[in-house]
């Protein structure tokens, strides 16, 4: 084998490796990056199912909400995450569901769960 | 037995003409649940009132209608505003016939020409309007907040 040849091997080698390098980080870029994805399995983990979608806009808007003073503690979090899930969510369940959105969607919104938990 | 098979298609044939006919009529024009739903035409709730009442428990409907709100020119979200306002100012026959107006001349609407959805919380979905004025009025009748939502 010529040298050019074995130039040719060793390049067609290397663009082998990146390929396989990139095509393994497109497939496992969309699970770490989709916080959606993780929010709602860690729903199922509470056994509260529905639409992903769904339940990651009630999450965000729960947060907003805290922002913007129209749930003025996790109590008045906890009645809003009650009222818009799936019908026969426990109490226990809401403010899973609560915990989660914090942590997903605005884990700077904790002390208020931290508030919430001194009271209780 | 033919005959009678083609008698019968016959008759459902005839039988869909007749029920796609008059439902062609009735969209033609303004029913009392049509294009507004008949739970907005009765509400004596304020504006204010229906759509704090629509941030609880239609929280998805309201966040993305306020969303395009926000993305409206500051003119276009007071002409919506003051639109609306004008609208919950009128008892039932006038919202009845403004329904109807609407429903007959597609160009009657002004607003609409501006923002297509501009009344899309209140006028487009009958759940969202059921639910939302079963508990509207325990909210305050006057709170401009609820136009704030970013």
């Amino acid at each position: 084998m010529s040298a050019a040849n074995n130039l040719k091997v060793v390049l067609a080698g290397l663009a082998l490796g990146i390929m396989v390098v990139v095509a393994g980080l497109a497939l496992a870029w969309p699970a770490r990056a989709d916080p959606d994805t993780d929010f709602a399995n860690e729903l199922h983990g509470y056994g509260i199912y529905g639409q992903k979608d769904y339940n990651a806009w009630i999450g965000k808007i729960t947060c907003k909400r805290l922002y913007n003073g129209v749930d003025a503690d996790a109590f008045k979090s906890a009645q809003f995450v009650a009222t818009n899930l799936q019908r026969g969510i426990t109490t226990e369940q809401a403010w899973q569901f609560l915990g989660a959105a914090i942590n997903t969607y605005c884990p700077e919104q904790t002390p208020n769960l931290q508030r919430a938990a001194e009271q209780r | 037995v033919n005959n009678t098979r083609v008698r019968i298609a016959a008759a459902a044939i005839a039988a869909i003409g007749i029920l796609t006919a008059a439902a062609g009529f009735a969209n033609a024009d303004a029913g009392d649940d049509y294009p507004i739903p008949n739970r907005i035409l009765k509400t004596p709730c304020t504006v204010d009132q229906y759509m704090a009442a629509a941030r609880d428990v239609e929280p998805v409907y309201y966040e993305r209608y306020m969303i395009d709100y926000n993305n409206r020119p500051p003119d276009i979200q007071q002409g919506a505003r003051d639109r609306t306002y004008w609208f919950f100012s009128l008892d039932y026959a006038g919202r009845r016939q403004y329904s109807e107006d609407t429903a007959t001349n597609v160009y009657y609407e002004q607003m609409a020409t501006h923002w297509g959805n501009w009344a899309k919380l209140f006028f487009n979905n009958k759940g969202v309007a059921a639910h939302s004025t079963d508990i509207c009025a325990q909210y305050p009748r006057d709170d401009m907040s609820v136009w704030n939502w970013n």
